[in-house]
């Protein structure tokens, strides 16, 4: 399972001795789970469409936005073949952009592995009665051939059925091209080993987290008392503008590994991950250094606020402090000496 | 128009709450608890090690609880107090010094005035003692109770004195003399010094002021012989 930003759905049905496939379309990244699973749909507040005899599953919301299908037409892709029970289906789909190819044939029917020589599937498997194949749909690679359909009878069936699934699993294509789809689509060696919380659009995460991150932390130094609430610490407002770098970093980084390729903000990210330390600095710079003369302002009320209350006048000591924090109002030590010589006042007073 | 005495008198009352609260402020403001040797070293080393001229403003601010004898000073300056202060220190204790006569104890207390009063003549012609480093150290006119101060007489706050006090005994012809130099810290704790050497020790009505004088003068000695001690 995985998000693919471009899923095609063929629900093969043999009825009254005719063949039609219905072909449902999504052209939106949407979230795909072709594993087996023993849920079933549920009518009230279902979170998937289920598709093509409940063997695949995609899910009506990707973040914030609503899937929807895209386009459903039907097809008569099944010729019978001279042979005696054998048929020759062509398959084909129109291919717009990469993603996922997922047929469920009907029941009885199963395929002629040598027949899906030069167009094997990544993903087989034989799920609620039906043999079901997926195909990644990789730019180059064919979009139309055709494979060999058997058809079985009673229990031959569920036999044909296992030796299949079981049968087809060493020869499942996975070659590089299909190592490289999974990894971009967040999932691995193609099958279904990953959960969907850890595959669930990489690039999504790190553009929020990177935002989330970048605005808390900015909103902490923009406001001159607030990184000194943070501790007795002098350099937070520093830490938390390197922090901010970061932010703006991770969702450089989710700019640049936006999926499908073509909604990649590349140049934005790049842009973003080299100007954020610039402007940093420039920002540390203009407002959070403080001048030659400043700081040994700040030192010396600090040092007078230290000798004040060496000779026991807190009341002295908060004001150099305060003098202290007007001119440096990041620095938590000095906020934290305040509080010190405010206690020590109350309990003067006492 | 104009103002009646009905309407001035509410500013009056006004102004004179101001100057109360203005005065006892000042008076708050002066009240400083004089730094002590202990103090002066720690800021010295501590905080305001890079700012001795911060302990110097400080040291005029407050005044000093002690008497900076040579060797008081050397032990400061081993323990890294900067010149700057030891001489901020020499200045303040010098303007904290008192040299004060007491009315020396006697059974003939016309003489024990006389003599209190040769003395605080000869203090008028001296004008004050040069004490080094301290400088000229005032010498108070007025004559305290033989203890040193009493309820009608009091110790002006943070002031280091030296109190001289006496006895006078009727001694054949003349009048024999027992003289001693006691200090007074800002707290009131007397302490007796060792007196300087050849001590004026008789005299006759004949030499009183003579002998005021030299009583004086080896009072003045005294106190020397003690800012100079190790």
């Amino acid at each position: 399972m995985g998000p693919f930003p471009y899923i095609v759905v063929q629900d093969l049905k043999f009825e009254d001795g005719e063949f039609n496939q219905t072909n449902t379309y999504f052209t939106e990244r949407s979230f795909v789970s072709w594993d087996s699973t023993n849920e079933q749909p549920n009518a009230k507040n279902d979170e998937w469409h289920w598709l093509a005899g409940n063997t695949v599953r995609i899910r009506k919301r990707y973040g914030n936005r609503r899937v929807d299908i895209s386009q459903q037409f039907d097809t008569r892709p099944v010729t019978r073949s001279p042979k005696r029970n054998t048929y020759e289906y062509r398959q084909s789909w129109k291919s717009d952009d990469e993603g996922i190819v997922h047929l469920a044939l009907p029941r009885h029917f199963s395929v002629n592995i040598s027949s899906l020589d030069g167009h094997m599937p990544f993903h087989a498997k034989f799920d609620r009665g039906r043999i079901c194949l997926d195909w990644f749909t990789i730019q180059g690679d064919p979009t139309d051939f055709t494979f060999e359909l058997i058809k079985y009878e009673g229990y031959e069936f569920e036999k044909r059925a296992t030796e299949f699934a079981r049968d087809i699993q060493p020869r499942l294509k996975r070659t590089e091209k299909e190592a490289d789809a999974a990894s971009r689509y967040g999932i691995s060696n193609g099958a279904a080993e990953k959960t969907e919380g850890s595959t669930g659009g990489l690039e999504y995460w790190l553009k929020i987290v990177g935002l989330i991150v970048t605005a808390v932390s900015g909103v902490i130094v923009a406001i001159p008392q607030a990184s000194g609430l943070i501790g007795p610490f002098d350099y937070t407002a520093e830490a938390l503008l390197i922090v901010c770098v970061l932010g703006v970093v991770v969702f450089g980084l989710g700019l640049i590994l936006g999926k499908p390729w073509r909604k990649r903000r590349g140049i934005i990210g790049v842009t973003a991950i080299v100007v954020a330390p610039v402007i940093a600095w420039w920002l540390w710079y203009s407002f959070l250094q403080l001048s030659p003369t400043e700081k040994e302002r700040v030192r010396r009320e600090v040092a007078l606020g230290d000798a004040e209350l060496l000779l026991g006048n807190p009341s002295r000591a908060r004001e150099h402090y305060g003098n202290a924090a007007l001119l440096a109002p990041r620095r938590g030590s000095i906020r934290a000496k305040m509080q010190d010589a405010e206690a020590r006042m109350r309990s003067k007073r006492e | 128009m104009g103002f009646s005495a009905r309407h001035l008198k509410p500013r009056i009352e006004g102004f004179l709450l101001i100057a109360i609260f203005l005065l006892a402020k000042a008076a708050f403001a002066t009240a400083e608890n004089p730094l002590t040797e202990d103090q002066i070293r720690q800021l010295s080393v501590g905080p305001l090690r890079p700012y001795p001229d911060e302990i110097v403003k400080l040291v005029e601010r407050h005044g000093v609880n002690f008497v900076p004898t040579n060797g008081t000073v050397r032990k400061l300056k081993d323990a890294g107090v900067d010149q700057s202060v030891i001489f901020a220190i020499w200045r303040k204790a010098g303007s904290q010094l008192r040299i004060k006569v007491c009315r020396f104890e006697s059974t003939d207390s016309t003489m024990a005035t006389n003599f209190a009063n040769a003395m605080v003549h000869s203090v008028v012609i001296v004008k004050g003692a040069l004490i080094d480093p301290f400088g000229r150290i005032p010498l108070d006119r007025s004559v305290c109770p033989p203890e040193g101060f009493s309820k009608d007489v009091n110790a002006e706050p943070n002031t280091h004195y030296f109190l001289l006090e006496g006895w006078i005994k009727k001694s054949g012809s003349g009048f024999s003399l027992d003289l001693k130099v006691i200090y007074q810290d800002p707290e009131g704790k007397q302490y007796p010094l060792p007196g300087a050497e050849k001590p004026p020790a008789a005299f006759n009505e004949q030499t009183l002021d003579r002998i005021a004088s030299e009583v004086v003068n080896w009072g003045i000695q005294t106190m020397k012989d003690y800012a100079t001690r190790e």
